[in-house]
């Protein structure tokens, strides 16, 4: 059997493994509600989570790879402000999936299927760089949209800021003590 | 074949303390330290901020010794008897607030609460489960409070007042934004946000309080609102904006005004709608509005901010800096009072002012000069929401409207939680809404109205420093958001809140790029047709209109 067909038959199982080690890293009071409540709206983490971990292995077993970015990027928001975990934590699931696959498969595998490993753990390796980028990207944003709080004056409304007549009345001491 | 350094490394994503909230999962909560780190902590307030609210509600010792202090250190530099402040301060309570000590006696933890806190639901800390979050404050309560506390201890469920506990109520009670999500859960009614409010009250007593709440509250006492403007600052700010307003409307607004005695309404706005964008757009509408009816106001500047960050404090402070507005209302001498787009006001004003500095009775119950409509509801306060003030106006069809100028625009509406459960004003803004735009879509049904998700950075955690957290507390609504961007292109995300117009805007820059928030009224704004306006060809924020493009 080829490695794609055979991924197509494991779906499920490898879906469902590969969710429960990236919802592991939750504390265990919050996994049984992450794992178990369905609506999307009423559960943004599990649904965010299981839905794009779907899409991306979807795409990682298909003939004709297509374009996940939208998918990836919105995983890597949700992880890029989880702050306690550091980049790597963030992007381990990635590299995990591997390990899943290699289990999952064990009693099917076979040397035909050692030679097409390489050719598809690329495909997972290049969708980690991508994942590395929009975490990146993901960082950034975040510090942008801070900058442009400060910039655009919601800060006076979501920091302390000084007020308009204080940094006058700091002008004209200044200005005095230049003149002194 | 398992490659074991990956094994390792998702076995220590499992196991190690979180970062963000010290959560080590497999442990007792009660054995799991709150850490504090750079991102998961508001800035701790200024001693001389300490100094003037000590000195200006009579020196009561309510916000604790002034000084100055690091969150992250493991010396708060606490007086030597905080433990004993802290267990009176509860006692106190328990004695004044016939609530609070119900609230402590009757939760049966039946968990309906857990999973509704959008705290929770972005962090997926437990200790964000609202039952949860309230066990860290009834544990120190049963402990020195209740025979079997003191008897079985943790079998009890009570524990010692500890630094620990101490430094987790920092935490967690400045992860909750009191938008009250969960007490439409619970089966008892208990209401949480009162119980982080009387945990606020209870830190500041040892001084343990932020910045950024105590600043604006410091500033509100002294000038009238947040940012400390003087009457002069607070005037010419409103006043440029009747430039805006001549530049796309060709009409020069003579009806604004401050301070007039006489005037039949007082106008209470929140001060971010003159000063921040997209507030100042909001204030536009108020303007036209007014102008457009010929309503006889006025705008005081003094009770120059609704907001009022001393409810995030104690009970005194936001008694007094409420107090503003009856007292303005007083010496105008005016018959009754409007207010504007603004959240914890409301809240403040709906459940507490009456109590607090009420009866009002040297004011009218309001009732509309230009319907007739007497606003029974608010026959006890005397103070009336703009929009049921707009939406009266509508039923009675007194506004000239054109619908299209909003066809730029592809809204949806995010209920705030204050205005929404803390006082029940949810048809209105929709009503206005439908009337004065084409393109309205809902978000999903347990996204809005009374189960609205809060922006996450009410009730004084919309400071920058803990921008992470803020996101993933926004997450609920912008996943909601999310899903009618998609779906139905929806590019305008209104509300009648000044901290959602300034918080919804970062969380739609992160999670929704291309969703733009504004108040409602600013869409009435746009689509009221002045007498003697020019043709419009732009919005209040100088875009576009649909058409008018190129």
């Amino acid at each position: 059997m080829k490695i794609l067909p055979l991924l197509v038959e494991k779906e499920t199982a490898i879906i469902k493994r590969w969710l429960k080690h990236v919802l592991s890293a939750f504390p265990a009071d919050a996994v049984r509600f992450l794992e178990k409540q369905n609506d999307r709206f009423a559960n943004p983490l599990g649904h965010n989570f299981s839905e794009g971990l779907t899409v991306l292995y979807r795409n990682l077993r298909s003939e004709e790879p297509g374009d996940v970015t939208a998918t990836l990027e919105q995983l890597m928001k949700v992880r890029a402000v989880q702050a306690e975990d550091t980049p790597a934590e963030s992007l381990a699931f990635i590299f995990t999936l591997k390990d899943i696959i290699r289990d999952e498969c064990r009693k099917e595998w076979s040397p035909e299927l050692d030679d097409e490993w390489p050719d598809f753990t690329a495909r997972v390796d290049r969708l980690a760089l991508q994942a590395f980028d929009l975490y990146m990207a993901s960082r950034e944003r975040l510090f942008q949209v801070r900058i442009r709080e400060l910039q655009s004056g919601r800060n006076a409304l979501t920091d302390n800021m000084k007020c308009p007549s204080a940094m006058l009345r700091e002008d004209l001491a200044n200005k005095k003590a230049g003149n002194d | 074949m398992a490659n074991t350094k990956l094994e390792q490394m998702s076995d220590s994503v499992a196991k190690d303390p979180s970062m963000m909230t010290g959560a080590i999962p497999k442990k007792d909560w009660m054995d799991t330290p709150a850490i504090f780190k750079p991102g998961n902590y508001c800035y701790p307030a200024k001693q001389d901020m300490v100094e003037y609210l000590d000195k200006n509600l009579g020196s009561k010792g309510l916000f604790g010794e002034p000084r100055q202090w690091d969150v992250e250190s493991d010396d708060w530099k606490l007086p030597e008897n905080w433990k004993d402040i802290i267990i009176q301060g509860i006692k106190d309570r328990l004695d004044k607030f016939r609530s609070f000590k119900i609230f402590m006696d009757c939760c049966v933890r039946c968990g309906a609460c857990a999973d509704k806190c959008h705290f929770f639901l972005g962090t997926g800390d437990p200790k964000n489960m609202p039952v949860l979050r309230a066990e860290l404050l009834r544990s120190i309560y049963r402990n020195e409070f209740t025979k079997a506390g003191k008897i079985l201890g943790r079998l009890a469920g009570a524990r010692e007042m500890t630094f620990g506990v101490l430094k987790e109520w920092f935490m967690y009670f400045y992860q909750c934004t009191e938008c009250r999500r969960c007490s439409l859960f619970c089966p008892y009614g208990i209401d949480t946000a009162e119980i982080t409010m009387m945990a606020r009250e209870i830190l500041h007593l040892v001084g343990v309080g932020t910045n950024w709440i105590l600043e604006p509250a410091s500033n509100s006492n002294r000038t009238g609102n947040h940012l400390g403007l003087q009457p002069h600052t607070f005037k010419e700010n409103a006043e440029y904006l009747i430039d805006d307003i001549e530049e796309v409307t060709g009409l020069r607004l003579e009806s604004l005004n401050f301070n007039r005695k006489g005037a039949e309404v007082l106008f209470v706005i929140p001060s971010a709608d003159v000063f921040a964008e997209p507030g100042i757009y909001t204030f536009m509408g108020y303007l036209l509005l007014f102008d457009h009816i010929g309503l006889d106001y006025t705008i005081s500047t003094y009770a120059s901010e609704g907001g009022n960050f001393g409810s995030f404090t104690n009970n005194e402070l936001m008694k007094k800096l409420n107090g503003k507005m009856y007292a303005e209302a007083k010496r105008l001498g005016v018959k009754w009072i409007l207010g504007g787009e603004c959240g914890h006001m409301w809240r403040v004003l709906h459940q507490y002012m009456d109590t607090m500095n009420g009866p009002a009775d040297f004011l009218e119950v309001p009732k509309s000069p230009i319907t007739g409509t007497v606003f029974e509801n608010a026959a006890s306060t005397k103070m009336v929401h703009i929009s049921e003030f707009t939406a009266d106006l509508i039923k009675h069809g007194k506004l000239k409207i054109d619908k299209s100028r909003n066809d730029h625009r592809v809204l949806t509406f995010h209920d705030s939680c204050n205005p929404a459960r803390g006082m029940g004003l949810i048809d209105e803004p929709r009503e206005i809404i439908e009337a004065v735009c084409n393109n309205f879509h809902e978000m999903p049904e347990n996204t809005i109205r009374e189960q609205t998700f809060c922006c996450g950075s009410g009730t004084g955690l919309n400071t920058g420093e803990i921008m992470d957290l803020r996101m993933r507390g926004g997450l609920p609504r912008a996943n909601a958001v999310k899903h009618v961007h998609d779906k139905h292109g929806v590019n305008m995300l209104s509300c009648v809140c000044a901290i959602d117009r300034a918080t919804l805007l970062a969380l739609m820059e992160y999670w929704n790029p291309g969703v733009e928030v504004c108040g409602v009224s600013e869409l009435v704004g746009n689509a009221l047709i002045m007498d003697g306006e020019k043709e419009r060809d732009s919005g209040l924020r100088f875009e576009p209109l649909a058409g008018m493009e190129g």
